[in-house]
């Protein structure tokens, strides 16, 4: 596969992001240049090694359920760039009427 | 009483027996700290004020008796990617440029209730995606031997604020030597616990199965010191292990260390710097001499891991990054006519090159096409790493490793080829690939009189054999020190 801006566009818009002509340009030929050395990976045998996600084994941890409060409402909205009235304000996700 | 120079230990002494107040040696650090991080640059915020409260607190608990910890007046810096409550935390990006944090990570915390005393926070590559502190808005951090070059990376700030006497101790994070290869850079000491050891609450988010917090400090007393105060369980870290820290700092120096260090093939051949290949060996002398056997060991996936672990880091990187949109918190672009763009503009301004680089390439390696063939594939060589390394500890007990192929590298000189970056890691990715502990530990300088590092990789939970061994190297290099302002190594090549 050859990355090319094609590509790199359509993967920045599945990551939101946009970037610019002389961006795309210079991720497709960095893209290449990586997954050119990594195109050895497909070679090797992996056969009877399972995927590992995680070196801790993956088990349930349970609690009481027992609501505990974070104790700084304010000083967590007020890590947002724009609130109101204790609401986050963001452009509006509906179509006009 | 000047910081400068003073171990953990030394300064918990000179405290205890009243001979400096906290208050003073927090003095001296900040005036240090305004004379030299010009320099350094390893500093992105400094608390003057809070500092000297909390000095002033420790001294209370001091003169009351009340200073049980070692760590209790000692002043200390923390990377700017584990959050402090009030201070803001950066991650030096653009994105979190303005983000203060409404808590503390745990291992903070820990060291806060030690009585340990916060002069700032430390610079780094943006988001820790780099091994060289070159990617960050607030600039580079600059090497102390030598400020033509780089202080390694991700935790150049951490290593260099140490090296050159800013602070008595940092904190820093790695996931994928980025403790580890900036101790080496700088000459000190650099520790990445087994995953889980240590509390990620707080630390924020590249590749969490990868990532660690980790004590750097100017030897290996100190670097268990701090182990001491920050290990061991969490509930508020589902990954955090279900067991308490050790007693680390006791019976460090043993007069015999009968261990079985095993030496890797594939970690000493032509790639290898000369100079860092002898120190190496000749560390490992030491360690014979202390009573240990050596041998050689095999780790045939060695070729295969950095690609798994840039594809397994990025691919987490795309998925942990997500949560920046521009609306709970971190930077967000005005202007946007509607949600999507908000996002999208708020993201590409609020990131730099290269962390977008990797989400790039998460993303692609994320994707319905290529998930099995990329991403997969990773997590299955992952899984061959660390059946190399559970092999090789059924016939040793620590693995050696040089920490980096070559000594601190020039400003610069990897920032245009992010392949040559990346394969620098070769020795260290293991470790966390396989979430194992690592230490690193100053044991020699090369020809241009720059510090070299050499790792010692354990079995889970083996903190205690990996600073035994260190510090049996250590009694035997000594502690190495950055030349003063004006006297550094640079020369020609």
């Amino acid at each position: 596969m050859e990355a090319d801006r094609k590509l790199v566009r359509k993967i920045a818009a599945l990551a939101m992001l946009g970037l610019s002509g002389e961006e795309e340009a210079e991720f497709a030929r960095d893209l290449n240049i990586i997954m050119g050395y990594m195109n050895r990976l497909a070679e090797t045998n992996t056969d009877g090694f399972e995927p590992m996600e995680h070196v801790v084994p993956l088990i349930n941890v349970l609690r009481q359920d027992i609501p505990e409060g974070f104790g700084d409402r304010n000083g967590l909205i007020g890590c947002a760039a724009d609130v109101r009235d204790d609401c986050y304000v963001v452009p509006s996700v509906v179509d006009d009427l | 009483m000047s910081i400068q120079d003073l171990t953990i230990k030394e300064a918990s002494e000179l405290l205890r027996r009243r001979k400096v107040s906290s208050r003073e040696l927090t003095e001296s650090a900040l005036d240090r700290i305004r004379r030299e991080n010009g320099r350094i640059n390893a500093f992105i915020t400094v608390c003057d004020d809070l500092a000297l409260s909390q000095a002033d607190a420790a001294d209370k608990r001091l003169a009351g008796g009340d200073g049980a910890s070692p760590l209790c007046g000692v002043p200390m810096g923390i990377k700017d990617s584990i959050c402090t409550r009030g201070v803001r935390t950066t991650c030096a990006s653009r994105m979190l440029e303005q983000f203060v944090p409404p808590y503390n990570a745990t291992a903070v915390e820990s060291l806060l209730a030690s009585g340990s005393v916060l002069l700032g926070k430390l610079n780094m590559d943006e988001f820790g995606m780099g091994s060289s502190s070159e990617f960050s808005i607030f600039g580079s951090v600059k090497n102390p031997w030598d400020t033509g070059r780089v202080a390694g990376g991700s935790s150049g700030g951490p290593a260099a604020a140490v090296a050159s006497g800013l602070c008595c101790f940092a904190l820093g994070s790695d996931t994928g030597g980025s403790i580890r290869q900036p101790a080496s850079f700088c000459g000190v000491v650099g520790l990445k616990p087994t995953h889980g050891l240590i509390s990620r609450y707080g630390l924020v988010a590249y590749a969490p199965s990868l990532d660690q917090i980790g004590p750097i400090t100017s030897d290996v007393t100190d670097c268990a010191l701090v182990l001491d105060a920050i290990a061991g369980h969490d509930p508020r870290d589902p990954t955090s292990a279900n067991r308490e820290g050790e007693d680390y700092s006791q019976g460090l120096n043993r007069d015999k260390l009968p261990i079985r260090v095993g030496l890797p093939r594939e970690y000493f051949g032509p790639e290898l710097n000369k100079d860092v290949k002898n120190a190496v060996f000749k560390a490992v002398s030491m360690l014979e001499e202390a009573g240990s056997s050596t041998g050689e060991v095999s780790f045939p996936s060695t070729e295969h891991a950095i690609s798994a672990f840039y594809l397994i880091s990025s691919a987490e990187a795309s998925t942990s990054l997500g949560r920046y949109d521009g609306i709970r918190f971190g930077y967000r672009k005005t202007g946007a006519k509607d949600l999507e763009e908000l996002y999208q503009l708020s993201r590409s301004e609020g990131f730099g090159r290269e962390v977008k680089r990797r989400i790039l390439f998460g993303t692609h390696a994320l994707s319905a096409v290529y998930r099995d063939k990329l991403y997969n594939k990773a997590l299955r060589i992952r899984r061959m790493i660390a059946r190399d390394f559970s092999e090789a500890f059924e016939s040793f007990d620590v693995i050696v490793a040089p920490a980096y192929p070559e000594t601190a590298f020039r400003m610069g000189e990897k920032t245009g080829n992010p392949l040559k970056m990346y394969l620098g890691d070769i020795y260290n990715v293991g470790a966390n690939l396989a979430g194992l502990p690592a230490l690193v530990v100053p044991c020699g300088l090369d020809r241009r009189g720059l510090p070299i590092g050499i790792q010692l990789i354990g079995k889970p939970f083996s903190e205690k054999l990996l600073l035994r061994a260190g510090y049996a190297i250590e009694k035997r290099v000594g502690r190495l020190r950055p030349p003063r302002a004006g006297e550094e190594s640079s020369e020609g090549g």
